[in-house]
């Protein structure tokens, strides 16, 4: 896992925005949250087990923002193991009174244990358009999931709330590869549906997910894992 | 080391639900009644944006942006000696709400201007009181016989002959026109509003919710069945109403209505989201940031927002002096300044709570009147703008609903057609 320079961007980023900012403007928050299986893009990482997540954000009115997460699975051998990281930062503005422009860059860092323990890693910079109950971003990252493929990942999110307290959500995202890789598997374009529903209380929510991916989705190269799942899901946030 | 990682975890996940209710009903928000005793402290919201590791939460934010605004409000509360009440998002004015309880000790009117200097705050403001701005009449309405449309208090509603509804009604009903009526609650099953009614919402929290008089009798004048054989036709029989309570009746005596900003501020929230194109805000009360900003949204966004003009207080009282608020007085108001328009608002026979009839009066009741019209307008034409530029005020200031919708709609082989082009004959 290539852990400290990723690590390190969002870090800077929090702790000058911080010093630049002021406490009192600064939105910090941070959220603990349990998954029943921890999917990338449609592809559990955790061998369909569950994770918990640990993450912190950071908003500034500037519209300047970052955050990271930790999440941890249970272990081929037993015991609760460090799964990853996720860190981001970026900036949105709205440019009009429903829309906002969305850029940032994230990295990524996955350990898997089976067959034999290896890295994944990734780096992408995004952009998109975030709306009122939609919205749209375009990834692109020079090798995904350190599969010595650069590709272009483009999502877009949907939200439809009946009542106040519960949340319908959907997501639909396409994977394809650009260029580098040279066996079939890394030339194929990948799809992933997510539809669910969340409850939101006072300080968190419950998530019921379906979610799933395109046939035959092996990724990382070599692993089969169940393209279908139902996720359960719980957060508190802080 | 943990030895059962997947009971563990889901144990974990089992205590973050059951965390959940129990942080709401321990450091969550206090139920606190009074009003005005309470501020409101605005803060703003970040642009929505990616956040990897999180679900999509849409306009009304992520939990964690959520959690982090909690916490600095708590923070507030906490250093200024208030309470944190409850909250409420905003996200079409950028901000999240939340609503403190001030101790007896401190004026809200200083501890709002203190808090808005406060970096991690938009703005705060006092809880204004609004009083709807109408009165039952003397008693209850009898029918008549022999009216057109069948509805037998027809005859007796100002609009039949001042407006000459049945003659507007050959033009337009208003069909499926979405007016939101923030007011009291509405009798959902009045026989002359059954079915007319297609959102129903509450938004006033600790108040017992049964059917109530003006918040009833304003979405009568608005959109009663017509031809039903029953009590009155509304001004725009066909146009679909959202009955949202943002107010409650005292019951006095003498009864009165009453709403406050908060309640208010989402009410208008749900019918801009929930796209009304017609606004009636039957209420008075003094200028409000906060409903000033959700009034800008929805006059950006082309709703035709009504307020009733009360004489009673400087520049007709809010929202009626909002910029771009059509406001409405009625018509036995002996003066009124430019730019107010005069409408049907004395004895008025409409729905009340009961499945009754009551005579009415008051400016409430004339912007009515005019939320009706405006539904009717909109039926015939797309609008951008509220529309007011199309309303057509003869000498003496009452408007002139026939001129008003043919001007909206063109020429045509009907009865306020006719009778214009025979009142321009007689002229020449």
């Amino acid at each position: 896992m290539r852990a400290p320079r990723s690590h390190t961007l969002s870090v800077i980023f929090t702790v000058a925005s911080l010093l630049l900012a002021g406490p009192a403007a600064a939105q910090l928050g941070a959220s603990v949250s349990a998954d029943s299986d921890y999917r990338l893009r449609g592809v559990s990482l955790s061998d369909g087990k569950p994770d918990l997540s640990l993450s912190v954000s950071y908003d500034d009115s500037s519209g300047f923002y970052g955050g990271a997460s930790l999440i941890g699975a249970e272990g081929m051998h037993g015991g609760v193991r460090l799964l990853g990281y996720v860190d981001y930062i970026g900036y949105s503005a709205r440019f009009d009174e429903r829309n906002a422009l969305d850029l940032g860059v994230t990295t990524a860092g996955y350990r898997e244990e089976a067959p034999r323990p290896y890295d994944l890693n990734y780096e992408e910079i995004y952009a998109g358009i975030v709306r009122d109950d939609f919205n749209i971003h375009v990834y692109y990252s020079p090798s995904y999931l350190g599969e010595g493929v650069s590709t272009v990942y483009l999502d877009l999110n949907g939200v439809v709330r009946p009542a106040r307290q519960w949340r319908l959500f959907g997501h639909v995202g396409a994977l394809t590869p650009v260029s580098g890789g040279a066996g079939p598997d890394s030339r194929r374009e990948r799809y992933d549906l997510r539809a669910g529903v969340a409850a939101e209380f006072h300080g968190g929510e419950l998530r019921l997910a379906w979610t799933t991916t395109s046939p035959d989705p092996d990724y990382p190269l070599g692993r089969r894992r169940a393209r279908a799942a139902l996720v359960l899901g719980a957060a508190l946030f802080f | 080391m943990i030895r059962s990682p997947r009971s563990a975890l889901f144990g974990v996940l089992l205590c973050l639900v059951a965390l959940g209710p129990a942080r709401a009903a321990d450091g969550g928000p206090a139920q606190t009644p009074d009003p005005r005793r309470q501020v409101l402290v605005l803060m703003k919201t970040p642009p929505q944006h990616y956040r990897p590791n999180a679900e999509y939460g849409g306009d009304y934010g992520d939990g964690q942006g959520r959690g982090a605004r909690r916490r600095i409000a708590g923070r507030i509360a906490r250093e200024h000696g208030l309470t944190l009440v409850s909250d409420w998002p905003l996200p079409l004015v950028g901000v999240d709400c939340y609503v403190m309880a001030v101790p007896p000790d401190q004026s809200p009117d200083e501890v709002a201007a203190r808090l808005s200097h406060d970096p991690g705050v938009a703005w705060s403001q006092p809880l204004n009181v609004y009083h709807a701005q109408g009165a039952q009449g003397l008693g209850e309405a009898q029918g008549v016989d022999g009216a057109t449309p069948n509805d037998p208090l027809y005859r007796v509603q100002p609009a039949a002959r001042e407006w000459r509804l049945a003659d507007l009604h050959e033009i337009s009903t208003g069909r499926n026109v979405r007016v939101a009526v923030i007011d009291s609650m509405v009798e959902r099953t009045h026989p002359d509003l059954l079915g007319q009614i297609q959102v129903s919402e509450n938004f006033v929290a600790d108040r017992a919710a049964a059917p109530e008089q003006h918040g009833t009798g304003v979405a009568g004048i608005i959109a009663a069945l017509a031809d039903n054989g029953l009590g009155i036709a509304g001004v725009a029989p066909h146009a679909r109403l959202m009955a949202l309570r943002a107010c409650w009746q005292l019951n006095g005596p003498p009864v009165s209505t009453v709403c406050d900003s908060l309640s208010l501020a989402k009410a208008v929230h749900f019918a801009i989201a929930h796209n009304a194109q017609v606004i009636n805000l039957s209420l008075s009360g003094p200028p409000d940031p906060l409903l000033g900003r959700l009034l800008d949204v929805a006059l950006e966004r082309g709703v035709t927002v009504v307020g009733a003009f009360d004489h009673s207080l400087p520049d007709g009282g809010f929202p009626a002096s909002h910029s771009g608020v059509v406001a409405v007085a009625e018509e036995s108001v002996a003066a009124t300044p430019a730019g107010v328009f005069r409408a049907p608002g004395r004895d008025v026979p409409t729905s009340q709570p009961g499945g009754r009839w009551f005579l009415v009066s008051g400016s409430s009741y004339a912007a009515a009147h005019v939320s009706g019209l405006f539904a009717l307008l909109r039926e015939r034409t797309q609008l951008t703008q509220n529309g007011a530029s199309l309303v057509t005020l003869p000498p003496g200031g009452a408007i002139d609903a026939c001129a008003t919708l043919l001007r909206a709609s063109g020429p045509c082989n009907c009865a306020c057609s006719r009778t214009r082009q025979s009142s321009a004959i007689v002229r020449q």
